[in-house]
């Protein structure tokens, strides 16, 4: 179960979707891809505006310049992953915090 | 130029882990005929591996209680129509 933790201007994304075997899991895949693009969006727009940090556990995105656009593209990143917890409950769990 | 390079395995179990806990069969029952039509079966001999009856025991054969058929003398195995859509198995002595 892949556990995101998300409050006001950061996302703690950690674990294993454990949706199939390695190289068949569609749902690692899935935010794998939407978390990279999102950070090369965000690097593109503004590469001081956030921190990113991978440690092979956590994955950690934090806002560190309110910019609008950037804004919107983290927020993008929060909905995707949402949508994605919706169709897939059993292998991503978010916990969301103010 | 990318900032990240795309890896979408980021976030999969480690190569080799694996994450499915199915994976596990019974061995093969190794069901079906033992002796077709035609050939000469000693009486015990086993007939035919089933479950349920697919077959059934016609003349000079028996039905065990695991459905297995058997020949009940010697002699040769014959497969016949059983009604319109079924099928039985018998034993003519020579």
């Amino acid at each position: 179960m892949m556990k995101i933790k998300v409050l006001k201007d950061t996302v703690i994304i950690s674990g294993h979707a454990n949706f199939a075997n390695y190289g068949k899991d569609i749902v690692c895949a899935s935010t794998s891809a939407i978390v990279t693009t999102s950070i090369n969006d965000m690097y593109a727009v503004d590469k001081d505006s956030f921190i990113y940090t991978d440690d092979g556990n956590e994955l950690i995105i934090k806002i560190i310049k309110k910019d609008a656009l950037i804004l919107k593209l983290f927020n993008n990143l929060i909905e995707l992953l949402n949508n994605l917890e919706k169709d897939y409950p059993k292998n991503i769990k978010i916990e969301s915090e103010e | 130029m990318l900032f990240l390079k795309l890896n979408i395995q980021r976030f999969a179990q480690k190569k080799g882990q694996s994450s499915t806990k199915n994976n596990r069969d019974s061995a093969g029952r190794r069901l079906g005929a033992k002796l077709s039509d035609g050939q000469l079966a000693t009486s015990g001999a086993i007939i035919y591996r089933q479950r349920g009856t697919k077959i059934y025991p016609g003349e000079n054969v028996g039905l065990g209680k695991d459905h297995t058929l058997f020949a009940k003398i010697e002699g040769i195995v014959k497969y016949e129509r059983l009604g319109r859509d079924k099928k039985k198995v018998s034993i003519y002595s020579k």
